[in-house]
């Protein structure tokens, strides 16, 4: 039946006869129906229709689609509320977007008598008072913080529950909307890749690191300087200690299209990290489209991790910019690197090595080579070679301990000791292996293993430390062998601890895994 | 109580910056990893932005809000369509589930639901914006009510007629 058949003013009558069939018990309403259609086919048969349709069980519109629909309404109407308010000394102008956290507005600081930007915290983000707490620590410590290339916190404020943080107002556009109108000029990019790797480097050495780097956070003012917003407040959004998951609260925290691949895989982040986002985001604006860009965020996501990025073959128009095109990706190829040791150092660095190549000066490689140091490479290998020969001798006191013991504890304590002996020796090897062969490849690799390394160092202490107190009871050379091993476990313990993060601190510049 | 006339007219002013905002999220979307929470969200703070002046109620605001809803999730319906037929590999109900629970999503046929609501609005245009704002936008008949300017009675009889109109529509459709 098409919708058409029925004239407008059948329809009133399909309308009418069918609720009034609905109040007759089933069985009547056919007859009912026919009669009352008056000799109309039409609008009996449509109403018939009607009535079987509305018979059927229907799992699809019995609810509403999307209860998450109504929360998220009732949150604009809110936000759009708060427009033309009074908030102590702010007067609500307008709403500017939806930033990281929250919903941001365009306010008047009638005390200081300019504009600032108010970020109205999500509920999700403050209800816990010690985040709350945490939240405005770390605004106090932006607030402290001041460069021409960062958006400058100024502080937070409460009304009536909310939890505003107070900023710098950035006029301007987004990145996004730039890299939306397609690739940039190379000479333009170079000079706001520096000023970013600027920013970056005077946050990084205030220790802040940005975490969420993407266009929607850097503005272009219409001075044509750009400014980065948002400064290490991702880091307020991860999953509390001990909770693994992407998501907190139900909210999902960032784009994992900017992350690099360590924290995707949720490993230590560290300034490098940054260095990748900033390489995507020059990518994007150099090429006009993403380095990664998988059919959907998934692929998107495992491309990071895994395959190396697509460079478009250059075209005979864009190689007018030739040097300083070519200078661009080299440097955008240097920060997507997988291993944050085979990026450049520091933010720094970068900029330094952008420079290079505005003044035309580049032609040396563009990274210089990350030489470990070399004295403290030969501590560590040492360190390494040592414990490696002292895990081998401390398996004689074990054996010998096992024996006063008798075998039916000995052997399997040795046997037990033996395998994680094996087990460290090997680890260390392959790790003394890739610092020499493939220092690149050498942070990936501490890190994966680092944990390994720790617990056989600690299941050691505890066998050596165990059997030393079991052997102190027996008679004889009993006394000499627990002694001895107590005194392993003890300097075992001391080099797991304290010397090994030292020296690979000292000669990859690295801090321990965890 | 709110003028049904001017809802009719921001209805079509809605509709026209929503199929804007849904289709550049989908291009978006595709690259990178966009929720759907917050192209929703997004979608809606436009909204709130554009509209102050023009909407009285909240519940008038969540009724209008819902027509972005359902622009947007059919827009990704079809965007993910597309990519099927031209044999793309895509799973992008990836951060659907916040919006929609995956068990219920399997179900519906949203183009299939967007083509015999478009069919209704055509004959009864009051049923069809009592379904959107109901089943898109989640309002209760009281609300629904007093976002389109009837009484909770008239939604009550809209919405079961409407039911069974788009549950024949969707039964009959050729496709399904």
């Amino acid at each position: 039946m098409t919708p058409g058949a029925v004239s407008p003013e059948d329809r009133r009558r399909v309308n009418d006869l069918f609720h009034r069939a609905l109040e007759l018990p089933a069985v009547e309403r056919a007859d009912f129906v026919r009669r009352a259609s008056e000799g109309s086919d039409v609008v009996a048969n449509e109403v018939l229709s009607l009535l079987q349709a509305h018979e059927q069980p229907d799992q699809i519109l019995d609810a509403p689609l999307s209860p998450k629909a109504r929360e998220l309404a009732e949150a604009a109407a809110k936000a759009a509320a708060l427009v033309g308010q009074q908030l102590g000394q702010y007067r609500v102008d307008r709403i500017l977007g939806q930033g990281g956290m929250g919903v941001v507005y365009e306010a008047w600081d009638s005390d200081l008598n300019r504009i600032v930007a108010m970020k109205c915290l999500s509920p999700d983000t403050t209800r816990d008072p010690a985040r709350r707490e945490r939240l405005k620590r770390e605004a106090r410590a932006g607030a402290a913080f001041n460069h021409p290339g960062i958006a400058t916190v100024y502080t937070t404020e409460e009304f009536d529950g909310d939890l505003f943080l107070v900023s710098e107002f950035v006029p301007g556009e987004t990145l996004r909307d730039e890299v939306a109108r397609g690739p940039v000029e190379p000479a333009r990019l170079l000079q706001t890749a520096i000023e970013l790797a600027q920013a970056l480097g005077a946050a990084h050495d205030h220790g802040v690191i940005h975490r969420d780097l993407k266009p929607e956070n850097v503005i272009r003012m219409p001075n044509g300087h750009v400014k980065i917003l948002d400064f290490g407040l991702a880091r307020l959004r991860d999953a509390p200690p001990g909770t693994q998951t992407l998501t907190v609260d139900g909210q999902v925290f960032g784009t994992p299209a900017y992350m690099a691949p360590e924290q995707l895989r949720r490993e230590p982040v560290d300034a490098r990290s940054d260095l990748f986002s900033l390489g995507v985001m020059l990518y994007e604006l150099l090429f006009g489209e993403h380095p990664f860009g998988g059919a959907d965020p998934a692929a998107t996501i495992v491309a990071i991790v895994e395959s190396e990025p697509r460079w478009p073959r250059a075209s005979g128009e864009v190689r007018a910019s030739g040097a300083l095109r070519t200078g661009l990706e080299e440097i955008i190829h240097t920060l997507l690197r997988k291993t944050p040791a085979a990026r450049f150092r520091s933010a720094h660095e970068l900029a330094a090595a952008l420079e290079r190549t505005q003044t035309g000066r580049a032609g040396g490689p563009v990274l210089q080579p990350v030489a470990p140091n070399p004295d403290a490479l030969r501590w560590w290998t040492f360190h390494q070679a040592a414990t490696c020969a002292f895990y081998v001798l401390l398996l004689i006191p074990i054996g010998f301990a096992g024996q006063l013991l008798g075998d039916d504890i000995g052997v399997p304590l040795f046997l037990a000791a033996l395998v994680v002996v094996v087990g460290a020796v090997t680890l260390r090897g392959h790790l003394w292996f890739t610092a020499n062969s493939m220092p690149d490849e050498f942070d990936h690799q501490y890190v994966k293993t680092a944990r390994w390394v720790r617990m056989t160092d600690w299941i050691l202490v505890t066998v050596a430390a165990g059997t030393g107190v079991a052997v102190y009871r027996s008679e004889g050379p009993g006394r000499v062998y627990a002694v001895i091993l107590l005194i392993g476990a003890v300097t075992s313990l001391i080099a797991s601890a304290v010397i090994e993060p030292a020296t690979s601190r000292a000669a990859f510049g690295r801090k321990s895994a965890d | 109580m709110s003028d049904p006339v001017a809802v009719g007219e921001m209805v079509q002013e809605v509709y026209t910056e929503l199929h804007r905002i849904a289709g550049g999220y989908v291009r978006r979307e595709r690259a990178q990893s966009v929720q759907a929470t917050d192209l929703v969200h997004e979608a809606y703070l436009r909204l709130a932005r554009h509209a102050p002046p023009r909407w009285e109620s909240r519940s008038h605001f969540i009724a209008i809000a819902a027509i972005a809803m359902r622009r947007l999730l059919v827009e990704r319906a079809r965007a993910r369509g597309a990519a099927k037929r031209g044999g793309v590999q895509v799973q992008v109900t990836l951060h659907d589930h916040l919006l929609v629970d995956s068990d219920r999503a399997a179900l519906i046929d949203l183009i299939a639901l967007d083509r015999a609501l478009t069919d209704l609005a055509a004959i009864e245009p009051e049923q069809a914006r009592i379904v959107e704002a109901r089943y898109f936008g989640g309002l209760t008949v009281e609300e629904t009510g007093d976002a389109l300017g009837i009484s909770p009675a008239t939604v009550k009889r809209h919405w079961v007629i409407a039911r069974a109109w788009l549950v024949r529509a969707m039964t009959n459709s050729p496709e399904s």
